[in-house]
């Protein structure tokens, strides 16, 4: 197995001017997303911070009650895109590119290919930037950017791969190390989830509707939610972690074999955990349980992974006290444990009826990204900088940081700044949990029925959230010094190493593709899951057949293993040096658990199954302000799902049907509740009202944190647009009975003018441009053709449903609803 | 109402089905770490520690 010693050499030169890119580039955007960070957690805690702000520091020269492209709507995507895929999707390419080089003993194939890669990422990161500011979005969580841009990514994307694999193909180093088999997974896996859930139609260049709706849509999110955690902020770090912590430790990681299981277990188990971030809620109950347990045993790969990497510091816990990049690593591990532990604790139905929607898991999350992904990435920044910018300074001559002790201040500084900001956020979301959902002893009212209450119970616990931000960005400054100091003291170098002039044989060889079909090991694992899964989805009686089945199959394999030990070591071996076979295997390691998942919910939740209830189409007028509810990220902090608790109930309403969102692309079912459920608001409160109450929510709502959204007064609703919007839904199977152009367009502005014209006889405040009109009919004209007054048709319109009778729709296929053979559909 | 708030259902066997899935697939990946060869996972170990040859020069 071992590479031949006695072969022929030849010297190579490593592109490190790609990773020093990425690396900067990761450094600069991190910069931003992490600024962008901090002031939408202040707005949290400060209205004004919406745009209030700049009539205070330009001193009344710029008056306006809140700026657009400034509100916690708009600023909380281009943070979270920011951070994920600008600072940890730069920093995992500048890790990738520089251990694969190494670990294939191979220059990256194509120098032209990583150019495309690194200025294709930039561009795609600058038009993020522009475009969700600007309110063009998805409205889907880290999926909000519009169709041109997911193009790009996945053309960009491709580049990489094939960048990526082709070196893999020229490789000299027969054996795969693990961390490239994070590599291979995260590029297989993220290609995957992004492309499923993107799937959209356009309506402009600007604007698409998601295949997917309702329950289907919020399944789909979810899957690429929860897996963009895992395959973009997880496996590629673990790959990274893999490399990068034995150099830093100067010694073999503690356990090859653990980092095996750890792999192999952590791709498969993962991508069935996506439910999690739906407990509760109207998604199929067979789901919710499938997603809480394969959550719960995603305990041990987790965990023992990260073992695996604490343990690799066995015998080098003395450099904790001195080297800073060990710090960061030890810590970052750490984090990774602590967020892998509290994963699975959120997943547990009963935990998440108290942490969902509350910062509980914003504070999880945190503790994530900037314990774990923002720990390893300066860990492996401060490694790299001494090596990609050579100096002399250090004791004989070595090549060393600018400054350990500003590494040591920032990694204190950042320790500090994360415990701050997590902690805070635990005691705010239980609060949170806790309050919303406490009701007097006969459990018949609400404790605490005003929503801002709880909003003003926390706040403090947001001031200390946002400080624990700005340390963390702090310590996040004096490393962009520290690194660009340790630049400027050194020369850019190129590295080369002597290597084995070819592979040797058994590298890739015609054999090991053969091997993904003719294995035994694998073969029988696929059966007795395909078996079991059948136990699920079969009907009563056959299921146990399939259960038999499986039995025997696992029986049998266990005899052939007796029998063949050795041979079934081999094949491993084989496969572990063919990067084809290995990497179809993790595709479909990876593919399982999404397909089993979604495709019976494809099949069988739509609008012409669903039982109980249905929901009423939207309006034209109806829909356009929908279009605007999306545009202001309004997501972001109100929920559309009424959750089968009492204190959800007794707060918002009758609990959340299937098909009360059905036909909802995207579904708005939400996160995060730092407002009120929105899912029953239509007709509870009156235009008037909610026409105030955008302009000011606090002259409704004392204490509300609400941005307000001014320019709602002034800016036109788009009309035109509205028939391609309605003919992109009917394709999309929205039942909208055939309508023509005009009809639709006319229909919307008569809908308007009767809103405008009630809001105008209540003697409403009028937008500034219209102070001067007398004529009450002129008015309402005018003002009808004004965003708010879609907004105000669409928030009229949340929780309209039809009752559906029995027979009046078609039965799903029983086979594609495990939860009918239970009987809980049958209520 | 409160009609269906605690639905009747597959939980136990979601349970099993989970388990039993992670199980398989636990018990292949350690046979086959279990069977590695003690040379082959020193080896693979210390793969990243065999670059430290590399010489630097200036572009």
């Amino acid at each position: 197995m071992n590479t031949p010693n006695n072969t022929a050499t030849t010297t190579i030169v490593y592109d490190d001017k790609t990773v020093r890119h990425f690396m900067i580039a990761s450094i600069i955007f991190g910069l931003v997303g992490m600024l962008v960070g901090v002031i939408a957690a202040f707005q949290l805690n400060f209205w004004q911070m919406n745009g209030k702000f700049l009539e205070y520091i330009t001193f009344g020269y710029f008056k306006s009650e809140g700026v657009s492209f400034l509100t916690f709507g708009r600023l909380r995507p281009l943070h979270t895109n920011a951070a994920i895929f600008a600072f940890v999707g730069n920093m995992m390419f500048a890790g990738v590119y520089y251990s694969t080089q190494r670990l294939c003993k191979c220059r990256t194939a194509s120098d032209l290919l990583s150019k495309i890669h690194f200025w294709g990422w930039q561009l795609i990161i600058v038009a993020a930037a522009i475009t969700l500011p600007a309110g063009l979005t998805r409205g889907k969580e880290y999926a909000e950017l519009i169709w041109p841009i997911n193009i790009c990514i996945a053309v960009i994307w491709v580049v990489f791969a094939i960048n990526f694999f082709w070196t893999l193909a020229k490789r000299r180093e027969p054996n795969l190390y693990v961390a490239i088999w994070f590599y291979i997974a995260t590029i297989i896996t993220v290609a995957m989830l992004y492309i499923v859930n993107h799937l959209s139609l356009p309506t402009s260049l600007t604007h698409s509707y998601p295949i997917f709706a309702g329950v289907q849509d919020a399944l789909v999110q979810w899957w690429y939610g929860h897996n963009a955690v895992a395959f973009f902020l997880t496996t590629p770090i673990l790959g990274i972690m893999y490399y990068f912590m034995p150099k830093a430790a100067e010694r073999p990681v503690y356990s090859y074999r653990l980092s095996i299981i750890h792999f192999w277990a952590l791709v498969f188990i993962y991508i069935w955990a996506g439910p999690h971030h739906l407990l509760n809620t109207s998604l199929p109950h067979w789901l919710q349980m499938l997603g809480m347990y394969f959550s719960l045993m995603l305990w041990a790969p987790s965990w023992g992974g990260m073992l695996n990497g604490l343990l690799t510091l066995r015998g080098a816990w003395d450099k904790l006290r001195t080297d800073p990049v060990i710090k960061f690593f030890a810590a970052g591990v750490t984090f990774y444990g602590m967020a892998t532990f509290e994963g699975p604790l959120l997943s547990i139905k009963s935990v998440n009826a108290l942490s969902h929607y509350t910062d509980w898991t914003i504070g999880h999350v945190h503790a994530g990204t900037l314990g774990w992904n923002g720990f390893m990435a300066a860990g492996m920044f401060y490694w790299l900088a001494p090596k990609l910018w050579k100096n002399s300074k250090g004791e004989g001559g070595k090549s060393v940081l600018w400054s350990d002790s500003w590494a040591n201040m920032h990694f204190w500084i950042g320790t500090v700044g994360i415990l701050l900001y997590v902690a805070s956020m635990w005691a705010a979301g239980i609060m949170e949990g806790l309050m919303l959902s406490a009701t007097n002893e006969g459990g018949t009212t609400l404790k605490y029925p005003i929503f801002s209450n709880v909003t003003d119970a926390k706040a403090w616990l947001g001031i200390f959230r946002g400080i624990g931000g700005v340390l963390y960005l702090a310590g996040f400054v004096m490393l962009t010094i520290n690194i660009f100091k340790t630049a400027r003291m050194g020369k850019v170098v190129e590295a080369s190493a002597e290597v084995p002039a070819e592979a040797p044989a058994g590298t890739d060889d015609a054999r090991g593709f053969g091997l993904i079909f003719r294995n035994d090991p694998i073969t029988y694992t696929f059966w007795v899951i395909i078996f079991v899964i059948l136990w699920i989805f079969l009907p009563k009686g056959m299921d146990i057949g399939a259960l038999i089945i499986a039995l025997g199959i696992s029986a049998q394999a266990i005899w052939v293993f007796t029998r063949k030990k050795d041979r079934w070591a081999e094949l491993y071996d084989s496969l572990e040096k063919n990067w084809v076979p290995f990497t179809i295997l993790v595709f479909i390691a990876a593919a399982l658990g999404g397909a089993v998942q979604i495709i019976p919910t494809v099949i069988a939740q739509k609008g012409e199954h669903v039982e109980e209830r249905i929901q009423k189409l939207y309006t034209p007028l109806e829909l356009a302000g929908r279009d605007l509810y999306i545009t202001e990220g309004c997501y972001n902090c109100h929920s559309q799902m009424i959750r089968m608790h009492k204190g959800d109930i007794l707060r918002y309403g009758d609990y959340s049907r299937i098909g009360e969102s059905i036909y909802n692309h995207p579904f708005q079912w939400g996160s995060k509740r730092t407002g009120p459920d929105l899912a029953r608001e239509g007709g509870i409160r009156s235009d008037g009202w909610h026409y105030a109450h955008m302009v000011d929510p606090r002259s409704l709502s004392q204490g509300s944190i609400m941005p307000s959204y001014p320019w709602m007064l002034d800016k036109k609703t788009d009309f035109k647009a509205l028939p391609g919007k309605i003919a992109a839904l009917r394709k999309l199977g929205v039942p909208y009975e055939a309508m023509d152009q005009h009809e639709i367009e006319q229909g919307a502005k008569e809908q308007a003018r009767k809103i405008a014209k009630g809001l105008v006889d209540s003697e409403v405040t009028l937008p500034d441009d219209m102070q001067d009109m007398d004529d009450e009919g002129e008015i309402a004209a005018a003002l009808s053709e004004r965003q708010i007054i879609a907004m105000i048709a669409y928030l009229q319109k949340l929780g309209a449903y039809d009752e559906v009778k029995k027979g009046d729709n078609k039965e799903a296929p029983a086979i594609m609803d495990p939860d009918k053979k239970h009987g809980a559909a049958d209520e | 109402m409160f009609k269906n708030i605690v639905p009747d259902d597959g939980a136990a066997l979601q349970a099993l089905v989970a388990f039993i899935i992670t199980f398989a697939v636990f018990s292949m990946i350690m046979l086959r770490a279990w069977h590695m060869r003690r040379e082959d996972s020193d080896h693979m170990s210390s793969l990243p520690l065999e670059d430290d040859s590399e010489t630097h020069h200036t572009s």
